[in-house]
């Protein structure tokens, strides 16, 4: 009886570690998400997807607000500002909006201001509804010797000042988002002073979206 | 039933809520600017002009400056007496500081001047009356220069007839020669005007001679009891001698056989006639050298500004306005004035305890001051600064606009002061202006500077007036643009100004 118990006790021990060793390694909970991205051509772009950069002069007639027409300025001597457009994300009839733009700024040691830049616009079509632009320093111009730098914003329609914002801090801009409605559009500014012989970097992300809510992250 | 479908109808309301949610609130189409900056040497930049009473010191290559210019604080000051001699004769002049040359002048205490009797002729210089001021004027006729002598002068009423000289005469007392220049005068009845002629003559120990002779007709000047005055020039580079009063009445060349070097000046009579009575009298002689013994210049007064000379006892004397060269020029010469009315009206040439006040534009007293003695042709400085306080240098050869822009201000109280740019070419802006303590201009017009000689494209010029104590802070862009201001760069200006 005795021999009895102690081979019940070695089975319910196996047992145990036969059920234990199943469960740990071999049983999955299955779940799934299927996502179809549909990417339509730049002439299908409508709302929100319809806002980017684009110069007045470098697309005379363009049906937005004049803006961009310094983007080959001179700064100094013959040195001059060079504005590369990226993808174009919002085409129709023969103008288009950007997605991105890469300046390159050369300046001299001192304060500097940059007027119109480029423009930033929201071309409507029907039905199109306000959006609002988040703006977010997403790489700061935080290199040593650049005292300020900043983006300052003007309402290419009326002229009104609109906002500016710190590029020397990497964090979200704007606490409450700019609103465009179609046809509407933004003057960039630059306003810099270095101190010191220097070359400095910077990116500056614009979420463009139909809430007034909702930051992005 | 009614409440399924109540049900049914807020499950669709929560249902569209989190559609909506899903669709708008986290959907963002994603833009983006890469930036690179290229910041390099300052191309324009200041630099320190070296100017006396401005201290410049300079930061980040010379894209800002703190310049502190110390200003002569608000005052009128005498700069220059251009007269070598002056006596109001108040005190009896003669051996001390007249010589009696010829005839028998005397002082009158009560009327304070020099006097002379109608009826005295002389015995030598063609008859002509003489008292000299005790000064040698040959150093100056020998340099070339021109020597000015002025004299009030009146008479009383003449019984009997005859012909009278009222002179200012040049004389050498070595070759017994003589100019003598003033109104020869015919008295007629009555206080109506007597025949006057404006005489320029030459004694040569043998006779007179004349170098200019001109009829006045009929005037008061020389009316009895009317206070006149005699001014004349003699300029001995070209030889030319001049009579003026209120305007030129006469100048005449001098002719080689005429000329000789003066080594005296003063005061001259003579009559036709020994049957007059009377009394000549002369007051407040002045000799000048190159300067006008009729005016009272005050320098650097800014444009448009009023300058009053008032007697001792306060009534206006002269008024000027300042002009562009910063000059105001006070009218010393008398007007003609009625003695039975203001028998003591003596203030020509020496304003004895005169006093000078500067108005600005807006008619508000600036600076108020009273001088023992103001002489025909004294200079007074307006005290102030006037000066470039920075250079702006170019680095490349292209042409670049500027403009300066006044963007805070502070102890400005009671100052004056105006900052233009200026480019190598001359060209000025207009200024940024504080105006008592006030600005009235926060900038400059715009200017086009261009790289010249050892770099320079202009300059930062001030003109300020800041009274004593005072300490004037003024904070300044300075812009400039090589597109037309779709970019400009901007330098600052820290610019103090200390009345001391």
């Amino acid at each position: 009886m005795k021999e009895m118990k102690r081979y019940t006790t070695i089975v319910a021990v196996l047992v145990i570690s036969i059920a234990v060793a199943a469960v740990n390694a071999a049983a999955f909970a299955y779940r799934w998400m299927q996502v179809s991205v549909e990417v339509e051509g730049p002439g299908e772009a409508r709302g929100a997807a319809c806002v980017g950069f684009y110069s007045s002069s470098a697309q005379s007639g363009i049906p937005l607000p004049y803006a961009g027409t310094n983007y080959q300025a001179t700064t100094y001597g013959t040195n001059k500002i060079s504005v590369t457009p990226g993808l174009e994300i919002c085409t129709w009839s023969s103008y288009r909006l950007y997605e991105s733009i890469t300046v390159n700024v050369p300046l001299t040691v001192g304060s500097w201001y940059i007027k119109d830049l480029y423009g930033f616009g929201y071309n409507g079509t029907s039905g199109s509804t306000k959006v609002y632009v988040w703006i977010k320093v997403e790489d700061a111009a935080d290199e040593s010797g650049i005292d300020y730098a900043e983006l300052i914003l003007y309402d290419a329609r009326t002229g009104r000042y609109v906002g500016e914002i710190d590029l020397k801090t990497t964090e979200l801009q704007t606490t409450t988002p700019i609103s465009l409605n179609p046809g509407e559009a933004l003057q960039l500014d630059l306003r810099i002073r270095a101190s010191t012989t220097t070359t400095a970097s910077f990116k500056v992300g614009f979420y463009v979206g139909y809430s007034a809510a909702e930051q992005p992250r | 039933m009614r409440g399924f479908v109540f049900d049914i109808l807020v499950m669709l309301l929560l249902m569209f809520m989190f559609l909506v949610s899903i669709s708008f609130a986290s959907v963002y189409s994603y833009r983006w600017i890469s930036g690179l900056v290229f910041v390099s040497s300052p191309v324009v930049y200041f630099s320190d002009p070296g100017t006396p009473n401005a201290s410049v010191s300079l930061e980040n290559h010379g894209t800002k400056a703190l310049v502190t210019v110390n200003v002569p604080s608000i005052d009128l000051e005498l700069d220059k007496r251009n007269a070598i001699f002056y006596d109001t004769f108040d005190i009896n002049p003669i051996d001390q500081r007249i010589i009696n040359l010829t005839c028998n002048w005397s002082w009158n205490p009560t009327a304070k001047a020099m006097q002379i009797a109608a009826n005295q002729q002389a015995m030598t210089y063609g008859g002509e009356c003489i008292a000299v001021a005790d000064i040698d004027i040959s150093q100056y006729a020998s340099a070339r220069r021109r020597i000015f002598v002025a004299s009030l002068v009146w008479r009383t009423a003449f019984t009997g007839s005859g012909t009278h000289h009222f002179d200012v005469i040049y004389i050498s007392t070595e070759l017994s020669r003589l100019y003598t220049i003033g109104f020869r005068n015919v008295p007629q009845t009555g206080r109506t005007g007597d025949s006057i002629t404006s005489d320029i003559l030459y004694w040569s120990t043998t006779g007179w001679r004349t170098i200019a002779s001109r009829s006045l007709g009929r005037s008061t000047t020389t009316e009895y009891l009317y206070l006149s005055y005699v001014t004349s020039w003699i300029d001995f580079s070209s030889w030319t001698a001049y009579h003026w009063n209120a305007t030129l009445l006469n100048s005449g060349s001098i002719g080689s056989g005429y000329r000789f070097t003066p080594n005296y000046v003063g005061i001259g009579y003579r009559t036709s006639t020994t049957r007059v009575s009377g009394t000549v009298y002369f007051d407040n002689l002045v000799v000048t050298v190159d300067a006008y013994p009729w005016l009272v210049n005050v320098t650097n007064v800014p444009l448009g500004w009023r300058v009053v000379l008032r007697s001792a006892a306060g009534g206006v004397i002269s008024t000027a306005i300042a002009g562009t060269d910063g000059v105001a020029s006070l009218n010393v010469a008398p007007p003609k004035v009625d003695l039975t009315v203001y028998p003591n009206y003596r203030d020509g040439f020496i304003i004895a305890s005169g006093t000078i006040e500067v108005y600005d534009d807006g008619n508000n007293l600036v600076v108020l001051k009273q001088f023992d003695y103001i002489i025909g042709g004294d200079v007074y400085r307006f005290n102030g600064f006037r000066g470039y306080v920075l250079r702006i240098d170019s680095g490349v050869a292209q042409p670049f606009q500027t403009h300066l822009t006044l963007t805070q201000y502070t102890g400005c109280s009671d100052s004056y002061i105006w900052i233009y740019l200026m480019n190598t070419t001359g060209i000025l802006s207009t200024p940024i202006t504080i105006y008592r303590g006030f600005a009235t201009s926060l900038s400059t017009s715009v200017i086009v500077m261009r790289r010249g000689v050892s770099g320079i494209a202009g300059y930062i010029y001030v003109v300020a007036y800041v009274p004593k104590g005072a300490r004037c802070s003024l904070l300044m862009e300075f812009r400039y643009s090589f597109s037309n201001w779709a970019t400009y760069g901007i330098n600052i200006v820290n610019a103090t100004f200390v009345g001391v």
